[in-house]
């Protein structure tokens, strides 16, 4: 059983404070994903989970057993998890058979055995023909597999992922998305997957841990994440986001930079507070209830993606790509806002945005 | 546009009918050359004909013999060595034969024919010149003669000279003085300014002018040979003799010239412009340079192994490798080099996961502390081992008797020895490997050893699963680094072996130089055997064991995770400091000891053995200071000159696709595998004058023989720093207007400013301290810092030895901190 509980973890490595108070409780056969800029601490914790690092205070356990914390250290090669390396870490001097026998020629499983469960979680990665390759012979994508069938050929029961797709091309990166989840899925086990790709994040996760500066940000489903972000920062990282700097006065907010206009709230917030507003939530309409000029329009194809001058405040609005054909720059148009998230002005915002690595 | 074109096409045509004239004006002095050798031959100049020549010349009269004979005896003896013993030994047995008298009796009518006046110079002229034919090893005709005019032998006689020689208020025989300013031949003038060391030290200021003078005369003596040779044939016309003399350099400049338009042909073809490139005319130069200095040497050297006397004869090497002493040599090389590699290998490979990948105490600070070792001079090494395992006064010895209660014997170790050699070859070559090792190990990818962990190795199984075999090439060639520095090194086995006996090929050869022209030759075939190794070693490490290095593509730079050594950890970090302790700091502490005693046997701590005189003496010392100044001088040139090809290199290798680039790329690899004493051997046998170029004792000599073999430290730093920098940084420059020279001043010169910095250094530094090719071909007035201090050590004071050499290692340590300071820390050795 793997369940991962990280209690109270902190992870300095001398003045320079990686992780602070980080707590955490990963369920049996969850896809858990650590997300976050880079430098956040996400790697750190991964490798902390693996064994790689000691933290500097707090308690890691796996399935129950204490692998970290006090004077207990289990070093990586007997907490018994899969890993896969951002470089696929592929041994070069080994041929795919090798490599992948590799976990299992270390636990002395007879040979037999070592050849059937080698050839079954290479068919598992489509790599069943490759076996006799030597690693430069292989593409970027294969390498990678070769590393995930290494990581899975002893059949842990927790895996790690330390951002195994991004050294691959988008095309591929989005299929190998899905047959991770896919593998995930079908062998029950738990994920601990570390990404700074948000797409990634939202495809495959149980579970996102959204860490910044150290410390969990927020943790939930994409779904929550992306539609009920507890600050602001969530809301910026987790896809687009405009803000602005509004106030609450009789069920509206109303926006000073836009000339005074106002949404209508019915919100528990008061006083000054920060609207975030993301562009696919933003439409053109005739009954809208903020106007404005339509500075800039960019038509991709799918989307048409829109600069709204409304006041001083500069508004994107992403909407249908049909829509291009109706609208011209420098019109006046009425914007509708389908949804908004309001948070307390504390003044943080911008600091809050800036991302620290 | 049409006219425009067909100027295009004009221009072309010129171009490619100039390489054509080049190539076979090229080929036409080749052919003159090569006519000149066969006239030269044709003509009937052979030694044995100017035996007859000298000879009937002699008959004549009586002064023929001091005009005449002397002179072509020493002619002969340039031309061919084994004719003019046979000669000598003819002619003097002959003279006592005719008389049908004793020998010495006939000796003493001889000269008594010569007249009152010129009989005591006639006397040590022939005593010379039977000195000059045989040498040391004077053949019994000759060592008949010698005894019946003389009733000394011949080594007598050299110390008579010598006593002639070194005191110059006592009564000197003009004669001697004069003989002296005769001699002629490197190789006797080489032998008796070593004698004259051995018996006089170098402080006398009267000797140095001497050996200077000799020095002089040894090079201006070249065109009365030549001159001597026509006068010998009588019928030789003008035009002939202008030739023959300079066929062999004809030969050189045609296939210079010859080999210049080829490659300009081939460049052009290459790159389908037809058009002169001031790229390609930088490269022809290069390549020339290399060709002249690195190649001819190297090839002349071959010929003259096999074809000693022109034509093809094995006897040369067969008799040296018959020879006992040659072939210990040979099995010595063998051993020390081979144990020095497996032994240093063994040490750095732990030492360098211990200290790149565990948690040891103060792992930054060994690893800088074993890197520095690398830029020691290994004869520095070798005196402070001396000092310590001298079987009778050696401190370590000393301390060893004491803590085992032995007896005042001996022992218990021996530095002189085999094993002794082989200690200190390792103390002084283990980072080599170590850089190698460590270098590579920095390079590959943490993660490759994590996955191992994750996979259920422990660390120790993951070094032998992962890590040894990921570092299997880089250890190889680390090892064959080793092995061919160990079997090239010359410092330390004459500092070791030598006393000791141990011969090594490198002793051997520097040995044979000194013996003379017969010496030369002999030299050259003991050369052979370290050029086929060292080229052997260099094809697999370059280029079987280039292709095998794994590339690993590191993702983002982890500081990769450090094993725990637990309960190893203070043991391990007491093993190394104690490693650490007796290869660096009881050497270096000795030296620095020693140089403040006054008596070397006692203790520095003993009553009144506490000085600094050694220290003020040496440094007060003119000739301290002049060897000073020329090193630095030579190593300036060298490494300024050198850099300057480097970054041509470099931009010839990075930043054009010119065929032909990887040729100079592929000569200046090939100098710096060639043994030291290998490329100073080579230099001495082709630049004396005999090709058209003299440069003989003078700095040129050095300082080309310091560009070949460390020309490739300097360009390698340069090349792989120009590899980092992305041409579209240069193309950004380029497309914001700036000039081609503008964007190298701009952006690529100082991108990679350090690592030229670096450049220069690396090649400064090892230039400064040199010393095996230094010892081939110093004269006395550009004696360096290096060999003046290996003078001191066999000559003069221990002492006073160890003092400047503790200076040269704060100089050395001192530039290793600039250079550091100048490149903010990105390099250091």
């Amino acid at each position: 059983m793997a369940t991962v509980t990280i209690r109270n973890v902190t992870k300095a490595f001398g003045d320079n404070v990686v992780l602070k108070a980080f707590d955490a409780e990963f369920q049996d056969g969850e896809f858990i994903t650590l997300l976050g800029p880079s430098g956040c601490g996400k790697t750190t914790m991964l490798r902390m989970i693996a064994g790689f690092e000691k933290p500097t205070s707090g308690e890691i356990y796996i399935g129950g057993q204490l692998v970290s914390g006090g004077k207990t250290f289990v070093p990586p090669e007997k907490r018994g998890v899969g890993m896969v390396f951002q470089s696929y870490a592929v041994w070069p001097h080994m041929n795919v058979f090798d490599n992948v026998a590799y976990p299992l020629t270390i636990r002395h499983t007879p040979k037999a055995e070592i050849k059937s469960a080698v050839e079954r979680v290479l068919a598992v990665v489509h790599l069943s023909q490759y076996a006799e390759r030597f690693p430069n012979q292989l593409s970027g994508g294969q390498q990678q597999r070769v590393a995930l069938a290494r990581a899975l050929v002893a059949e842990p029961t927790l895996l790690l992922l330390d951002e195994p797709l991004s050294n691959l091309d988008a095309k591929l990166r989005e299929s190998m998305r899905f047959e991770i989840k896919e593998l995930q899925k079908n062998l029950g086990i738990t994920v601990v997957y570390v990404t700074h790709d948000q797409t990634e994040a939202m495809a495959m996760s149980d579970r996102i841990f959204l860490i910044n500066r150290g410390i969990i940000e927020q943790c939930g489903s994409p779904t929550e994440i992306y539609n009920t972000p507890v600050n602001q920062f969530v809301a910026d990282f987790l896809g687009k986001v405009d803000f602005f700097k509004g106030e609450v006065r009789d069920g509206r907010v109303v926006f000073p930079a836009m000339g005074g206009q106002s949404i209508p709230y019915d919100g528990e917030r008061t006083g000054k507070v920060d609207v975030a507003i993301r562009p696919e939530n933003v439409y053109f309409a005739d009954d809208g209830v903020l106007h404005g000029v339509l500075e800039k329009q960019y038509y991709l194809g799918d989307v048409d993606d829109c600069r709204v001058r409304v006041g001083e405040a500069l508004m994107r609005v992403i909407t249908n790509g049909f829509v291009y054909r109706t609208l011209r720059e420098g019109q006046d148009v009425k914007l509708g806002v389908r949804e908004m998230m309001v948070f307390p002005d504390d003044g943080l915002l911008e600091s809050m945005l800036e991302i620290k690595t | 546009m049409q006219t425009s074109l067909q100027t295009r096409n004009r221009a072309a045509l010129a171009v490619k009918l100039l390489v054509i004239l080049l190539f076979l004006l090229g080929v036409g002095i080749i052919f003159n050359g090569v006519q000149a050798m066969r006239l030269y031959k044709q003509s009937g100049f052979s030694s044995e004909s100017a035996y007859q020549a000298v000879y009937h010349l002699s008959k004549a009269t009586d002064s023929a013999w001091d005009e005449t004979l002397l002179p072509g005896l020493k002619a002969l003896s340039y031309v061919d060595r084994q004719r003019v013993d046979d000669v000598t030994a003819a002619l003097l047995s002959s003279t006592w034969e005719k008389q049908k008298k004793g020998s010495g009796e006939a000796l003493e009518e001889l000269l008594a024919s010569a007249g009152d006046n010129a009989r005591e110079e006639l006397q040590y002229k022939l005593l010379y010149a039977s000195y000059l034919t045989a040498g040391p090893k004077v053949s019994t005709a000759n060592r008949k003669a010698v005894t019946a005019l003389t009733g000394e032998d011949a080594a007598s006689f050299r110390a008579e000279l010598l006593k002639c020689l070194l005191d110059e208020t006592a009564e000197v025989p003009k004669a001697a003085q004069k003989l002296v300013g005769d001699l002629e031949g490197t190789e006797r003038e080489a032998m008796l300014m070593q004698t004259l060391f051995v018996s006089a030290g170098s402080q006398d200021a009267g000797v140095t002018e001497w050996v200077n003078m000799l020095k002089k005369t040894v090079r201006d003596k070249g065109a009365q040979l030549d001159a001597f040779r026509m006068i010998a044939r009588g019928e030789v016309n003008a035009l002939q003799q202008l030739v023959v003399g300079h066929g062999r350099t004809a030969i050189l400049i045609g296939v210079l010239v010859s080999v210049d338009a080829l490659l300009l042909a081939l460049l052009m073809m290459g790159e389908r412009v037809w058009k002169l490139d001031v790229k390609w005319l930088i490269i022809l130069l290069i390549v020339d340079f290399l060709l002249l200095f690195q190649m001819l040497p190297l090839v002349y050297m071959l010929f003259k192994a096999f074809f000693p006397n022109g034509s093809f004869s094995l006897e040369t090497i067969r008799r040296l490798y018959t020879y006992s002493l040659n072939l210990d040599a040979v099995k010595n090389t063998l051993v020390a080099a081979t144990m020095t590699m497996i032994f240093g290998t063994l040490l750095a490979f732990p030492l360098a996961w211990l200290v790149g990948r565990t948690d040891l105490y103060g792992r930054k600070f060994f690893r800088a502390l074993f890197v520095l070792t690398y830029m020691v001079p290994p004869y520095v090494g070798a005196m402070a081992w001396l000092r310590l395992l001298n079987p009778n006064v050696g401190t370590m010895n000393r301390w060893l008797r004491a803590l085992l209660h032995l007896s005042n014997a001996p022992g218990p170790l021996n530095v002189y020895t085999l094993p002794g050699m082989i200690w200190v070859l390792t103390s002084f070559y283990y980072p080599y490997a170590f850089i190698t090792i460590s270098r590579a190990m920095e390079k590959m990818d943490p993660s490759l050893e994590e996955a191992s962990r994750i996979s259920g190795a422990s660390p120790l199984k993951t070094v032998f699963t992962v890590t040894l075999p990921m570092m299997l090439p880089s250890l190889i060639s680390g090892a064959l680094l080793v092995f061919v520095s160990a079997m090239s090194c010359y410092g330390i086995p004459s500092i070791i072996g030598s006393p000791g006996r141990v011969h090594t090929v490198t002793t051997r050869i520097v040995e044979y130089v000194s013996l003379g022209q017969q010496g030369l030759n002999d030299a050259t075939g003991m050369a052979v055997f370290l050029m086929v190794l060292a080229v052997i070693i260099l094809f697999i490490s370059d280029v079987v064991l280039a292709r095998r290095q794994y590339i690993t593509v590191s993702g983002k730079s982890v500081q990769p995770t450090l094993v725990e050594l637990r309960k190893w950890r203070v043991p391990l970090t007491v093993l190394v400091s104690l490693f650490a302790v007796l290869v660096i700091l009881i050497p270096f502490a000795t030296i620095l000891l020693t140089s403040f005693k006054v008596d070397v046997g006692k203790s520095v701590l003993a009553n009144a053995n506490f000085t600094l005189t050694n220290w003020k003496t040496v440094f007060a010392r003119v000739e301290t200071l002049n060897s000073l100044k020329n090193s630095l001088l030579y190593a300036s040139v060298a490494a300024t000159v050198g850099i300057v090809i480097a970054c041509t290199m470099s931009y010839l290798l990075q930043r054009t696709r010119i065929r032909g680039r990887k040729l100079p790329d592929f000569m200046i690899t090939l100098g710096s595998g060639t043994p030291s004493v290998v490329i100073a051997l080579g230099l001495i046998m082709t630049m004396k004058g005999n090709f058209g170029i003299n440069i003989y004792n003078t700095a040129y000599i050095m300082i080309i023989a310091y560009l070949i073999k460390y020309l490739m430290m300097g360009m390698r730093t340069v090349v792989s720093a120009m590899s980092q920098i992305h041409v579209s940084l240069e193309e950004s420059s380029q497309v914001s207007g700036a000039s081609w020279l503008r964007t190298m001043f701009k952006i690529t010169g100082p991108l990679i400013f350090p690592s030229i910095a670096a450049g220069w250094f690396l090649i400064f530094i090892p230039c400064f301290y040199e010393l095996s090719m230094t010892t081939l071909l110093y004269s006395s007035t550009t004696k360096t810092i290096g060999f003046q201090l290996y003078e001191y050590w066999t000559f003069t004071s221990q002492p006073m030895s160890c003092a400047m050499a503790f200076g040269i290692l704060l100089i050395v340590v001192l530039l290793n901190f600039i250079l550091n300071r100048l490149t903010k820390g990105e390099f250091s050795i």
